[in-house]
């Protein structure tokens, strides 16, 4: 295989800053606390492979977004069979109140 | 299942499947809700259309009467619990709100839910008369 062609099929994974060569996306390990962290105030969408008995979870991130509508279209679109989704931030926001 | 209580008492990867996949999502446990609410897009990503559902439902919320799709998802899970063929409102919670949905009693009705202030733990476990006939040996 050529340099150039091997150029041609780089792609970056913009989340796990990854630099994958070929069309397989081979994705990072990561722990789902760590991406809210990382991507605090957006919406992620989360495979969970892993957990352990304390409660931490770990797995690939499939997508994230600030809007939740624009993740749920990414899924449906990648048809993206399983997910964990969820919000990095709090479930309310500081200062209001649930009443429901 | 136990956790620690919170308010609101908020559960984490409520599962839900449908022909099309699964969800899990974070939700807020609402005792006083008839049906689980799922916003429209969870619905939709497991293979539901809320739009074209035949069955509506008026709901009553804090802003008023609005009337909702109301579909029955194939299987739903929180931690071991389990439920097939639940029923559930598509509704939209606002975005302030970092949740998709309400547990309400179309599920919790299958389970014995304890919520205990006074230990600041809430419970959810099967009934006693389904923990009696899953024993291993009984006919």
């Amino acid at each position: 295989m050529e340099l150039a062609d091997i150029a041609e099929r780089v792609v970056y994974m913009p989340y796990t800053h990854l630099w994958v060569i070929g069309g397989e996306e081979k994705m990072e390990k990561m722990n789902l606390e760590h991406a809210k962290q990382e991507y605090a105030g957006q919406w992620l969408a989360f495979l969970v492979t892993e957990g352990t008995p304390t409660g931490e979870l770990f797995g690939e991130l499939i997508a994230r977004n600030p809007d939740r509508r624009e993740l749920h279209r990414e899924l449906r679109k990648r048809k993206v069979k399983r997910a964990y989704v969820t919000f990095a931030g709090p479930v309310i926001k500081p200062g209001y109140a649930a009443i429901l | 299942m136990q956790t620690q209580l919170d308010i609101p008492i908020i559960l984490r990867r409520l599962e839900i499947c449908g022909p099309a996949g699964s969800r899990e999502v974070d939700v807020i446990l609402d005792t006083g809700a008839v049906y689980t609410v799922l916003a429209w897009d969870v619905a939709k990503d497991i293979g539901y259309d809320p739009a074209i559902s035949e069955r509506r439902t008026p709901i009553i919320t804090a802003n008023g009467v609005i009337e909702a799709p109301l579909i029955t998802v194939e299987r739903m899970q929180l931690a071991e619990l389990e439920a097939e063929t639940v029923d559930i409102v598509c509704h939209d919670i606002p975005e302030l709100a970092g949740i998709e949905g309400l547990l309400g009693l179309s599920f919790l009705q299958h389970f014995r839910t304890v919520i205990d202030y006074a230990k600041g733990i809430l419970e959810i476990t099967l009934a006693s008369r389904q923990a009696e006939t899953s024993r291993p040996g009984r006919q």
